[in-house]
């Protein structure tokens, strides 16, 4: 179930106490990260494994969780509307800087073999979803024509994307260049797919002019996103000074994801392909570029996970059944991709460093769960609702698991 | 100038085709806020470019492409979406006054204290003398004003002198720093607006007590207390704010812009509720950053700047955008005499301040041209008696924003022609700049104090 954000026209909804709370829960926040940076607790969960955590974002989204139970009362619907813009934004935001890794040059550039492998690791994982995934959806009365090959697509994406290496595995070499690829390629597949979604199971009367066939919409959709992209390449080429260059940047995502949205395209998706276009064209300090973007993007989905998690809702049952089999299938394809991969090439990691570096989510896939929920929008249904719930339940599981097998696999090899 | 108009013109096109898709009646609800948010900031930005290529502010492009692509104009930006920035203006705001605190190193200041105490009271008084005298005379012309007694028209008449001699940092600092100007004038301009302007807010909240007491409303039942309140509980939470960053600083030191932008938005949410102003607060932080705590307030200047750029773009252009053009076309000639009226009494003001003052000649004669923009506080100030006094407020309150607009466009533009013809304005930047395509990126650099040397180019332009 996407965010559900209400707008309060008048700031007096909020309570004289929610000011107390929120003054609060800034002093919190700062006493945390005060005794987070303190160096006996930095050993401590570096010896622990625990900052691996924050590359999956899951702790944000259980902050975001926590600030919207009623006894705490930070995140309140009003605090939660006056975020919106920067919820809508972030997703734009999160989806150009995926597309910006997807340049040609640098794929090309990949070593014989290590390309197939790659295509290898993101697949597996994404058929053993859909094999497990498909008659648990059955089972919860999840029918062809009701949605069903919409969310199992949707739970495949999800599947696909891992967290960014842990740099607690110290690869170096052709493995560390397969497993960072991997976790490069796999987010741009998995928002591919979101974008097959998008145009192929498109609701009806969404609220635009036009009504065209999919392969219409899909035109519509490469269309919009090369052209949002070549905008961006234009504003960003005439950009004088650093800043000005950030100012671009940012107005240039955040009118792609405005153009996405008012046209009722992913925006996630439009933006990654507007994205992937500026990363095959000659934008002069493409280096520099991709800093300010990975800059940003730590802050955004900060935010970004912190909404999400004030709208989780994780009662239903239903969320609990998909979050566990996503989360098993998706273990089980991640080590059958590497034990596949390893035979593919030589030089690659062992199976299980693959799969417990592999195995943590990546917070793309709450993107793409939340970013499919708004796509749904007018076809009031739970299954969203659990769909968000499972991918959630996976990712801790997910990390959870991954946190014992690499203490193991990071003990045997040291 | 030809590049930046066609990247306006192109953007005008897509969007106005993106708005085609929908149907009649049906807003861009759910993606407004962000398509409002990259379409106000990319247009100002190019408008900016071409009002720099004419020698003109890019100030005064923000402000002027927000009011004509916003909703009483062009309407390219709903109302919804121009509210939906809101919070981002206050956070603005809130960054505005923070970034002008840390600038004021009021050790460096003060051997200026006593030119800075004698030209803002000066500029202020001689404002407040001629606006008193030509709101009298004009609440007598008002049908809503000019059958009250004249004790009440004297009380207006004073309210009004008091919200519109405010003046405005933020287009001051903004000025300097996209000129790069430096020199005698430059260097006493910022901290004479701020400090002008805080005393502007403390008597405002004395004016209206007096107001409230002549004119009683529900609203003026808190009295003087909750105005005491305003301004003194704005200080203490500055003091809050600011320890709370110095103490961040100093023990996390990671993700600090995150952190203060985070802390901005808890500002900006939390002052319309608790009655606290952000400007004063991020000013009061700042000030406590620079001159108490052992951080440098240049540090959070350099932490922030990556971030400030866009962030006063989209402040000036959202004003620009919430500009009452119609209401200010049906008070037009009022709104105009009120105008020259204040920069009358300024001028003549600081002129009779020059001859105490013991300063630079150039001081003197320009000093007043930082005095004239206007924006955020005298909107805030303008709106708060339009919104207090019936049924009296609407009318008078319509002139006052009318005012505010015509200083808000025509300000920074004075101003900036004052610097360049004080010498302080250096003459590769008199000049329209290249707008080649490609043209080499420059790094940001680290800004540096404004008050012994302002810093070559900042973030806010």
């Amino acid at each position: 179930m996407p965010p559900r954000i209400e707008r309060f026209d008048t700031l007096a909804a909020m309570a004289h106490g929610s000011v107390a709370r929120i003054v609060l829960g800034l002093v919190a926040t700062l006493a945390l990260a005060i005794l987070a940076n303190q160096p006996r607790v930095r050993r401590m969960s570096a010896r622990l494994g625990m900052h691996a955590v924050s590359s999956t974002g899951l702790p944000f989204v259980i902050l975001g969780a926590v600030f919207h139970l009623e006894a705490v009362g930070i995140l309140t619907p009003t605090v939660l509307g006056h975020l919106r813009p920067a919820f809508e934004f972030g997703l734009g935001w999160i989806g150009f800087a995926v597309g910006m890794q997807f340049d040609l040059r640098r794929i090309e550039r990949l070593p014989k073999g290590i390309a197939s492998a790659v295509a290898i690791e993101v697949i597996a994982p994404m058929l053993a979803v859909a094999v497990a995934a498909g008659p648990v959806l059955l089972a919860l009365r999840v029918f062809p024509g009701e949605g069903f090959f919409r969310n199992l697509i949707v739970l495949c994406a999800c599947a696909a994307a891992s967290a960014p290496l842990d740099k607690s595995f110290a690869l170096t070499g052709p493995a560390a260049k397969f497993l960072r690829d991997v976790t490069k390629q796999d987010e741009v597949v998995s928002l591919a797919l979101l974008g097959i979604v998008a145009v192929f199971f498109r609701p009806p009367n969404v609220g635009v002019h036009w009504h065209l066939p999919p392969s219409g919409w899909l035109l519509v959709a490469l269309g919009v996103g090369a052209l949002l992209g070549i905008v961006a390449f234009v504003l960003l080429r005439g950009a004088r000074k650093a800043s000005e260059r950030i100012a671009l940047l940012l107005g240039g995502v955040a009118f792609a994801s405005g153009m996405a949205g008012a046209l009722a395209l992913s925006v996630p998706v439009t933006c990654a392909m507007a994205g992937a276009l500026l990363a095959n064209l000659p934008v002069p300090d493409d280096q520099g570029l991709r800093k300010i973007i990975l800059d940003f993007e730590g802050p955004l989905y900060l935010v970004f996970l912190v909404v999400v998690g004030a709208s989780w809702d994780p009662r239903p049952w239903q969320g609990w059944a998909i979050g566990v089999t996503l989360m098993v299938a998706r273990a089980y394809g991640k080590a059958l991709g590497g034990r596949l991969a390893a035979r593919t090439v030589r030089g690659l990691p062992r199976e299980e460093v693959v799969f417990s570096a592999l195995l943590p989510q990546s917070p793309v896939s709450v993107v793409i769960i939340v970013a499919a929920g708004m796509l749904d929008l007018g076809t009031d249904t739970p299954v969203t609702g659990w769909l968000v719930n499972a991918v959630i339940v996976s990712g801790v599981m997910s990390e959870l698991v991954a946190f014992f097998v690499r203490r193991r696999v990071i003990g045997a090899t040291t | 100038m030809i590049r930046p108009a066609l990247v306006l013109a192109f953007i005008v096109v897509l969007t106005v085709a993106a708005r085609s898709f929908l149907p009649s009646g049906v807003g861009a609800s759910t993606a407004g806020a962000a398509l409002g948010f990259g379409f106000i900031l990319i247009a100002a930005l190019q408008t900016g470019h071409i009002f720099h290529a004419l020698r003109l502010p890019h100030l005064t492009g923000f402000i002027l492409c927000g009011a004509i692509v916003g909703p009483e104009v062009l309407g390219f930006i709903d109302a919804e979406s121009v509210a939906a920035l809101g919070p981002l203006k206050r956070v603005a705001v809130g960054l505005i006054g923070l970034l002008a605190g840390c600038e004021l190193n009021l050790r460096a200041l003060k051997p200026k204290l006593r030119n800075i105490a004698i030209f803002a009271g000066s500029g202020m008084g001689g404002g407040v003398v001629v606006l008193f005298a030509t709101f009298v005379a004009v609440i007598s012309l008002l049908p809503a004003t000019r059958e009250l007694p004249l004790m009440e028209r004297v009380v207006i008449a004073l309210i009004c002198a008091n919200a519109l001699v405010a003046f405005s940092p933020p287009v001051v600092i903004g000025v300097i720093n996209e000129s790069r100007a430096r020199g005698p004038l430059t260097e006493i301009c910022v901290p004479l607006v701020v400090v002008a302007d805080l005393i502007i807010v403390i008597t405002f909240s004395l004016t209206t007590a007096v107001g409230h007491g002549v004119f009683p409303s529900e609203q003026s039942a808190s009295g003087l207390g909750a105005l005491l309140w305003h301004v003194f509980g704005s200080i203490a939470a500055g003091l809050v704010f600011g320890t709370a960053f110095a103490v961040y600083l100093t023990r996390v030191k990671e993700r600090v812009a995150l952190f203060i932008f985070g802390t901005l938005f808890v500002i900006a949410e939390v002052a319309p509720v608790a009655h606290v102003d952000p400007l004063l607060i991020g000013l009061t932080a700042g000030l406590f950053l620079e001159n108490i705590s052992p951080v440098s307030g240049h540090e959070v200047m350099h932490e922030t700047e990556p971030a400030a750029m866009p962030t006063f773009t989209l402040f000036f252009a959202v004003i620009g955008a919430e500009l009452h053009v119609h209401a200010f076309m049906s008070v037009v000639k009022f709104s105009v005499l009120a105008a020259i009226a204040r920069a009358i009494g300024v001028f003549v003001g600081t002129r009779i301040g020059a001859r105490r003052a013991d300063s630079d000649p150039v001081v003197g004669r320009f000093i007043a041209f930082s005095m004239l923009p206007q924006a955020g506080i005298a909107l805030a100030l303008a709106t708060s008696v339009k919104s207090s006094y019936k049924p009296w407020g609407e009318a008078v309150g319509t002139i006052l924003l009318g005012t505010v607009v015509v200083n808000e466009v025509l300000g920074p533009i004075l101003f900036r022609g004052a610097l360049s013809r004080a010498g302080e304005i250096p003459p590769e930047d008199e000049g329209p700049t290249s707008s080649d395509p490609g043209t080499r990126v420059e790094p940001t650099p680290i800004p540096g104090p404004i008050t012994g040397d302002v810093r070559p180019d900042g973030g806010v332009t």
